[in-house]
Order: C-alpha cells, then sequence, then structure tokens
C-alpha cells in the first residue's frame, strides 16, 4: 500500500545524475492522460452536484431542526424541497410524514375528522421499510388507527 | 480489525495510487526538480514510485512529498461528498451508478493521500540539512510527526477513516456556516392547496 516517491540521498548521492536524461517536464504517458482526463470529468460532474446535494443535506438539519422547534408546516415544506433533489430519500419521506402527522394532530383538534395531513403522512411513507428507530419516530405521533396498515412491524 | 494484505488495497484502490504519484510527479515539475522515472502503478510494494534528483531545498522536498496529501485530499472531498451525502444525509433508496464511481474514486484517493514512509523520511534527511531555529523547520517537524502518526495508525484502517472524515466532516464543516433555510412562500401566503400532487401557495 506504500506509494514511494523516494531519493534515498545517502545512496543516491554517489549517482551520476547527469548521466541520465530526465523525463520531459509537464509530459505524460497517454494512458495516464486518459484517467487523468475521467478523474477531471468525474470531478466536474461531482463538483457541479456538490451545491445541490450540499444544500439538500442542509436541508434536510434544518428540516429536523424546524420540527424539533414546532415549525410543522415549516419543516414540512422543506423535506417536500429535499425531494425535489431526490425524489427517493427515505429521510425526507420520513421527517415528510412525521411532520404531517404532528400537522394531523393540529388539524384534529381544529377540525376534527379531518384528516387531510394524516393522508399525506401515509402517502409519503408508502413502499417505506422503517427501521426500529423510524418506527419509534413515527409511531411517536401517528394516530394509533393507522398501526393497522403497516405491515411486518418489528419494534 | 482484520488484515487485507497491502497489494490488494493497492489493486482496489489502483485510481488514488495513480493521483498520488502523478501529484508527486505534478510537484516536481512545478519546483523544477528533475525526474527520471515513473512507476504511476504496479503490482508490489511500493505499489507507484518517482524517481528524482536529490532536492536540497526542505520547501521543495515538503511540497514533493506533501503533494499528494493536497490533491488526493481535496478530490477526495469533492469526489465522495455527493456520494456519501445521499447515502448518509438524505438515506437515498436509489443510488445511481455514477454514484458509485464517484464514491469509488473519492474514497481511493483519500486513501493513498497519506505520505508514505520513503516520503517521510525524504522530508526528514531534509529537516536535518536545515536550521533548526527556523519557523519553517518547526512547522514541517510538525506535520511529519502528525504524518508520521497516522502512517502508523495504517494498521488500524485510518487512511480508510481519513477518506470516509473527508467526504463527510468538511461538508459539514461547510454547512455550519451556511444560513438556515425557511420556506419564504409561507410567509406571504394564508392558503396551501394541494392540487395534482403539489402543493400551491396561495393569498386568498
Amino acid at each position: 500500500m506504500d506509494n514511494k516517491k523516494t531519493t534515498n540521498n545517502s545512496d543516491q548521492q554517489k549517482i551520476n545524475w547527469d548521466e541520465y536524461t530526465p523525463l520531459p517536464r509537464h509530459r505524460y504517458p497517454f494512458f495516464i492522460i486518459l484517467l487523468g482526463l475521467i478523474v477531471i470529468s468525474c470531478a466536474t460532474y461531482a463538483f457541479m452536484l456538490f451545491p445541490k446535494y450540499l444544500i439538500a443535506s442542509k436541508k434536510i438539519q434544518d428540516a429536523y431542526m424546524a420540527y424539533r422547534h414546532e415549525h410543522y408546516l415549516e419543516s414540512f415544506f422543506l423535506y417536500q424541497e429535499v425531494l425535489e433533489v431526490d425524489p427517493s430519500s427515505k429521510a425526507a419521506k420520513i421527517g415528510g410524514a412525521e411532520t404531517s402527522f404532528a400537522l394531523g394532530r393540529i388539524e384534529e383538534e381544529s377540525t376534527p375528522g379531518n384528516n387531510f395531513w394524516n393522508s399525506i403522512a401515509m402517502r409519503q411513507l408508502t413502499k417505506i421499510t422503517l427501521d426500529s428507530h423510524q418506527w419509534t419516530r413515527i409511531k411517536k405521533v401517528m394516530p394509533q388507527d393507522f398501526e393497522q396498515y403497516f405491515g411486518n412491524k418489528r419494534v | 480489525m482484520f488484515f487485507i494484505p497491502g497489494e490488494f488495497i493497492s489493486l482496489l484502490t489502483f485510481p488514488g495510487v495513480i493521483v498520488h504519484e502523478i501529484a508527486h510527479r505534478f510537484f516536481c515539475d512545478i519546483t523544477g526538480t528533475l525526474v527520471y522515472h515513473v512507476s504511476y502503478f504496479r503490482f508490489g510494494n511500493p505499489s507507484g514510485f518517482v524517481i528524482h534528483r536529490p532536492v536540497t531545498s526542505l520547501t521543495k522536498t515538503f511540497l514533493i512529498s506533501v503533494g499528494p496529501l493536497i490533491i488526493n485530499s481535496v478530490l477526495c472531498a469533492v469526489l465522495a461528498f455527493p456520494a456519501i451525502s445521499l447515502y448518509w444525509f438524505l438515506d437515498s433508496q436509489t443510488y445511481p451508478w455514477i454514484f458509485y464511481i464517484l464514491g469509488w474514486i473519492g474514497i481511493s484517493c483519500g486513501v493513498h493521500a497519506f505520505p508514505s514512509e520513503g516520503d517521510l523520511n525524504c522530508i526528514e534527511k531534509s529537516l536535518e540539512q536545515t536550521n533548526k531555529d527556523s519557523l519553517l523547520y518547526m512547522v514541517v517537524a510538525i506535520i511529519v510527526s502528525l504524518l508520521t502518526g497516522a502512517n502508523a495508525l495504517r494498521i488500524i484502517w485510518f487512511d480508510f477513516i481519513y477518506a470516509m472524515f473527508l467526504g463527510l466532516i468538511i461538508p459539514l464543516i461547510i454547512m455550519s456556516f451556511m444560513p438556515n433555510y425557511d420556506v419564504p412562500q409561507l410567509k406571504k401566503t394564508t392558503n396551501i392547496i394541494f392540487e395534482n400532487n403539489n402543493f400551491k401557495f396561495s393569498k386568498e
């Protein structure tokens, strides 16, 4: 695994370097140029993705913090913005469902029988497998009747 | 922890080895040091090397030896983050193949970022010929001690830990300086409508 760039001074001081022809500066073999181009292309692509995923990651954090501070609506829409970047983000779906259930509770207090936010939450959780800690998070805010809609749950 | 032969790891992470050697070569070129032979990758130990004319200047030796740490680390942070964020922060259920490639090249670069023992020996020899009272001597000596420690910790996969650290911690640091996001539409709206699977904000 060692990558050695080495000139052992004590050994090589005896070498007459002028006898050898140095490689031309900044000239690289074809396969190195090719590999360099691949790496540079990947780096450029990654660099272009970098802000998008950085902002999405930051929004996940902010959405979670908004939820913790009970700014549920703000949290919900931040999660939706993350889903626009990555529609398959499990973290955003679960977070969105969690906030929707929290909004559903408020909705239930003001307009009993209205299930708009709870249905949004269930829509977010469609075809998702929850880990035990994720299930615990959801269970904290989800109305008990909704538990029947989940199959093979393990706690 | 388990032992995997270094040659096997080098083979798996060969892009990192090649970038490491290119970085040595590049810094030789920009410091005007004559290069006689470069092995960008080979199956053996060392997995790559650069033979160049001995350098007497500590600054040049330091740059040539530490060059891969700079180039490989930057590449690792840029390449690995999208792949790591998709897995770590977003917990994505789909993982496009390009992200595997980005992650693989990025982590490979990070794994081979540390200067090898041979590189550090070169700096140490150069340090012996440098005035011990100079600030440069102290700075380089401290960095060499840290890198020697890091090299010794490779036995517990420190190079992999470092690569993951670069892909994760640097973006976390950037994120800590970013302003908090909010939803500006919420402040201007009085009504939210759900239509065609989308939410719309209205003033009605």
